[in-house]
């Protein structure tokens, strides 16, 4: 992606409050660790070899 | 006789219901009395359905002496998830939100099926806040621990299922499975589990957790338990639209004969690292069993549990969006942590890890055109400690609640059907399971496998002496 570092606690001073979220201390901190923790499986993601005409499957048949 | 049967499969009751050696009364009265004396222990059961009980377990006397042929589980006490609607009460889904609810006013189809095949139901199972655990551990009803030894977690999030199972509460257990909620407790508790394929189970009148991931299924102390269990819960069901629009396929008829001159190969790669010696043993001993000698792989397999990590925390976000808004306090810290999170993510990143999926599903039907049977632990270790938080796999430390599905989340991810089987250790007090995991639709396989393994010894559950 970039060089840059994914900051979740810019992500939630962003979104928390218009998403209706009121977070305690104890409870941000949470959720910047579960935040991290998702970006790191997103940046995996990242580099997947998806062709551009690959269909999602949000609806699922095996 | 009675003890010695509330310990035995569901199917000796069912035998010795139809043939009058026990009325299907005294079973019941026998399964609530061991409920009132160690629930307390273990966590099991949210609510007990007593009357209930009673009166279904009076019914199938009636039956018998009218002469009426009586079902292939007539007798046989059994419970469900407490995401199960059950007639009468709240679907709590393991919250202290959903208590608010007013009572189911039916069951779900899975319970109906169960009780139509003649289980006796006694009522609904303790689980993680919401499904969204493995562990078993709940903040507003307590935890339900591991029979085999009550320090330990019985596994999530049907974690009731695995603790009445083990501890002989039950001799059938319903659960469900999103990212592994049954395989890890029946690896945990020593149980047979069963994940069906995405698609082939009615989840009406069950409460959600990832609309696109979730699984129903049995848990059991035998195999053939679970392929009854299985058996009596497929069919069409209108009121489920995700259902899949493929006739049932009833496995018990051969699960006998079936089993043998299958491929079946050992999954490598990400499957064989991260774990402790006794997963990878476990899979070990399956394999020189089954004389599968050849390695596959499913290519991108952590990047499929990335995906599915992905997808779970923006499905579970969406579901509860409202509740998180209003009763967050309300919520198990763990869980609404994780779920608001799970609110932030961009969309591009579920879009991306739903054609992963795709692509990922495409390589798995590949290596299915050279084997029929692949196997892999069902947890990277035995139950941790209650309240552990941590553990070290690999040398490196890692959270426990969200890794204990390592190995089951990328196989649930394309929906895959997957029986898991117990092993044991001799001078070990807990066991833990393996995954047998066949082609979508095959669960037939994957069973006739466990059943090959539990006739040859190599798998197979019990009771725990401590539960009794």
């Amino acid at each position: 992606m970039s060089d840059e570092a994914f900051k979740a606690g810019a992500l939630i001073e962003a979104l928390a409050a218009p998403l209706g979220f009121v977070l305690t201390p104890e409870s941000r901190a949470q959720v910047v660790v579960h935040l991290d923790i998702a970006w790191g499986h997103a940046e995996k993601l990242f580099g997947a070899p998806i062709d551009d005409h690959e269909d999602p499957a949000p609806v699922f048949v095996p | 006789m009675i003890e010695e049967l509330l310990d035995a499969p569901a199917h000796e009751a069912a035998r010795a219901v139809k043939t009058g050696e026990v009325s299907a009364r005294e079973i019941a009265v026998a399964a609530l009395a061991r409920i009132e004396a160690r629930n307390a222990a273990l966590g099991a059961y949210t609510d007990v359905t007593a009357a209930r009980a009673m009166a279904r377990a009076d019914a199938i006397d009636a039956a018998r002496a009218r002469g009426q042929a009586l079902g292939p589980l007539a007798g046989a006490p059994f419970a469900a998830k407490n995401l199960f609607d059950i007639a009468g009460l709240a679907t709590r889904a393991g919250s202290k939100i959903n208590r608010d609810d007013p009572p189911a006013r039916g069951d779900a189809t899975l319970v109906a099926r169960m009780e139509a095949a003649g289980a006796v139901l006694l009522g609904a199972l303790n689980m993680g806040e919401y499904a969204y655990d493995f562990t078993g551990e709940n903040a507003h009803d307590g935890p339900s621990r591991n029979p085999h030894d009550p320090r330990h977690m019985s596994g999530g999030s049907s974690g009731g299922s695995g603790a009445a199972l083990a501890g002989g509460l039950a001799s059938i257990a319903l659960g469900s499975d999103t990212n592994g909620s049954i395989r890890v407790p029946s690896s945990f508790c020593g149980l047979f589990g069963l994940k069906p394929t995405y698609g082939r189970l009615s989840r009406a009148g069950t409460f959600p957790f990832v609309a696109s991931f979730d699984h129903l299924g049995p848990m059991a102390r035998s195999v053939t338990d679970l392929a009854l269990a299985y058996d009596a819960m497929l069919g069409a069901d209108a009121a489920d639209p995700a259902q899949a629009k493929i006739a049932p396929a009833p496995i018990g008829p051969a699960l006998e004969a079936a089993g043998s001159g299958l491929r079946i190969a050992r999954l490598g790669g990400y499957f064989a690292k991260s774990a402790e010696a006794a997963a990878l043993d476990a899979v070990e001993r399956v394999a020189e069993s089954l004389g599968a000698t050849q390695m596959a792989e499913l290519p991108e397999a952590e990047r499929a549990r990335s995906a599915g990590y992905l997808i779970t925390m923006v499905e579970g976000a969406s579901l509860h969006l409202e509740r998180l808004r209003h009763r967050a306090a309300d919520f198990d810290p763990d869980v609404r942590d994780r779920l608001i999170a799970g609110a932030m993510l961009p969309g591009s990143w579920v879009v991306r890890a739903q054609k992963f999926r795709s692509w990922f599903r495409a390589q798995a039907l590949r290596v299915f055109g050279d084997f029929d049977i692949l196997i892999a632990p069902a947890t990277p270790c035995r139950a941790p400690l209650i309240g552990q938080k941590t553990m070290v796999l690999d040398g490196r430390e890692m959270l426990v609640r969200p890794n204990i599905g390592l190995f089951t989340q990328p196989i649930s991810f394309i929906g895959l059907p997957v029986a898991t089987v117990p092993l044991w250790t001799a001078g070990e007090t807990l066991p833990i399971g393996v995954q047998i995991i066949a082609p979508p639709w095959r669960e037939d396989l994957a069973v006739a496998v466990a059943r090959r393994l539990e006739r040859d010894g190599v798998a197979q559950s019990r009771v725990a002496r401590h539960a009794a």
